[in-house]
């Protein structure tokens, strides 16, 4: 399969159009190849910074490459700007596509910018496989929140769309160092008594570097172990 | 390669469009999506993010035979992976080479749904009408249960037309801000999910097998709590020890119908009890860890955690408000 195949299936993994099968395939590929990895962290990359999403970049840079993009962004739109003109809906579905290629071919100018930037950042970029790829299927909130008329929506979000607003009450590693551990074990203890309706705060914890995997524990026997290979 | 960027960004920036649509139940909706979760199989790459924090996992959940066997695989490089079965949790940590195998309290998923809303008596919160829109491709229904005051969160789910499923789910502030969301990526629901794609990827060769403990719980005098004044809407659920299998603390627990806090109690006087690292601790504060929100209060000797997915002045409230009741008068 070629490079360009290969990136072809990723982006409609992205739109979840393809089917479970070849989803699955695409998806466990994903997972051990760090080249495909890349490929979904800029793809998605390129969707935050145009819907102009906050970026974690740890402090690495990352923000500073998107920032750089939404200005190139502004200063093409200036030179060639995009109207959000409404547009009927209708017209949107049926071939609505070729009327906003305009603003597109803006957009993935900018996109390939956002790629090459990348490739220049890479010893300063975040893994972007972890990172960025939520950006590409997070749709922006505001957009969400206020829905619209289709093909207005689609301009808007190129050209004027709101930041999002994640709140971030305070950072949470730094939270996590100051009471230690047994906050973990609280919040863990706390999912499973009450099964809250979203459980993820556990399972963060268990994937974050928030507590030492190894506390509190006991070696194994060599039959308990047996049992289990 | 323009044709390709031109749909890919379509793909980025056409996440989804809604209207109302009339006359659906909101709590049908969610109860379904209840269900789908409760019995479905599913395999899905989800994205989580919490504040600007952000990871992607697969998950792969099982249902067979009434029983729960869930895999979640870090996509961040780490190669971390997690597998429940039952009440049982196996992690992998490829850079650590060990496998840590701990008990659960209960058999669930790591994705809840939101038990709750059938009730009709939740004061607190106003459950919007019902929007049809797409997401990803697929027709999605969304249902906003959104707080009245800020005491409390509250929930959007983009809910699958075709399978039940949460598509995306949001816990978001009273003034919009989003808290938490969890978004599929890529969903699947096989009819059938083979024991081979439940097992870890990770050759344990050389690795430490290691298993958790129960935590050394030292309570030292344990009383009655009586509560003064908890925020609007939320209510005692139960008292004292022997409702957790683990029984980590002196544990109550209070919700408003939906959202829940748990309060741990410690003696002060005594070592930490729950400390897997023996690190000291702050005395008193709040603390935020994922979407949950702690805080720790000495009361009259004792150490009081309230833990739960809500804001960060909903636990110190909750905190706050308990009080050692020596003479048994606790309500």
């Amino acid at each position: 399969m070629s490079a360009e195949e290969r990136d072809s299936q990723l982006s409609a993994l992205l739109d979840g159009e393809l089917e479970a099968a070849q989803a699955e395939l695409v998806t466990r590929r994903l997972l051990k190849d760090p080249a495909l990895q890349a490929t979904w962290g800029r793809y998605a990359l390129i969707g935050a910074v145009l819907r102009k999403e906050p970026l974690l970049d740890g402090g690495r840079g990352t923000n500073d490459v998107a920032a750089r993009v939404r200005l190139r962004m502004a200063g093409e739109a200036a030179l060639h700007p995009i109207v959000p003109e409404p547009v009927p809906a209708v017209a949107a579905r049926n071939g609505g596509l070729g009327r906003m290629a305009g603003g597109f071919a803006l957009a993935a100018s900018v996109a390939l910018a956002v790629v090459g930037a990348l490739r220049l950042q890479t010893p300063f970029a975040p893994p972007v496989a972890q990172v960025a790829a939520s950006a590409a299927v997070a749709p922006a909130p505001a957009a969400v929140t206020q829905p619209q008329a289709e093909s207005t929506k689609v301009v808007a979000a190129v050209s004027e769309s709101p930041l999002p607003s994640y709140t971030t009450p305070r950072d949470t590693r730094s939270a996590v160092a100051r009471l230690g551990a047994p906050l973990v074990n609280y919040v863990v203890a706390h999912s499973e008594a009450t099964a809250p309706a979203v459980r993820m705060s556990s399972l963060s914890a268990l994937m974050s570097d928030a507590m030492d995997p190894a506390a509190n524990t006991v070696p194994m026997t060599v039959e308990e172990i047996g049992a289990r290979r | 390669m323009i044709r390709q960027a031109l749909l890919l960004l379509w793909a980025l920036v056409l996440p989804v469009s809604a209207v109302m649509a009339a006359g659906e139940d909101p709590r049908v909706w969610v109860e379904r999506m209840n269900q789908a979760l409760a019995t479905r199989n599913y395999d899905g790459v989800l994205v989580h993010q919490v504040g600007d924090q952000r990871s992607t996992l697969r998950l792969i959940h099982r249902v067979q035979d009434g029983h729960l066997v869930e895999r979640a695989i870090s996509v961040d490089g780490s190669g971390r992976e997690f597998i429940r079965a039952d009440t049982e949790l196996v992690g992998y940590f490829p850079s650590r080479r060990i496998v840590v195998v701990e008990k659960r309290a209960r058999s669930l998923g790591f994705i809840g749904g939101l038990p709750g809303l059938e009730s009709g008596s939740l004061s607190q919160y106003d459950i919007g009408e019902v929007e049809s829109g797409r997401m990803q491709g697929r027709v999605v229904r969304v249902v906003a249960v959104r707080p009245r005051d800020t005491l409390r969160y509250g929930y959007r789910f983009w809910i699958d037309e075709k399978t039940a499923m949460p598509i995306q789910t949001q816990l978001f502030a009273a003034d919009g801000s989003i808290i938490e969301q969890i978004t599929f990526a890529n969903l699947t629901l096989p009819a059938r999910i083979s024991d081979d794609q439940l097992k870890a990827e990770v050759d344990t060769e050389g690795y430490r097998w290691l298993r958790r403990e129960a935590p050394q719980f030292k309570p030292g005098e344990l009383v009655p709590w009586a509560v003064q004044s908890l925020p609007a809407g939320f209510r005692r659920l139960q008292r004292g020890e022997g409702k957790q299998q683990r029984k980590p603390a002196s544990h109550l627990m209070f919700s408003d119908g939906l959202a829940s806090v748990s309060v741990f109690i410690e003696s002060a006087g005594t070592p930490p009890a729950l400390s897997r690292e023996g690190t000291p601790r702050k005395a008193n504060g709040p603390a935020q860890l994922g979407a949950a929100s702690a805080y720790t209060a000495h009361i009259d000797g004792y150490r009081v955690t309230a833990v739960g997915e809500v804001p960060p002045a909903t636990v110190k409230a909750i905190a706050e408000a308990l009080r050692p009741d020596l003479d048994g008068t606790a309500r």
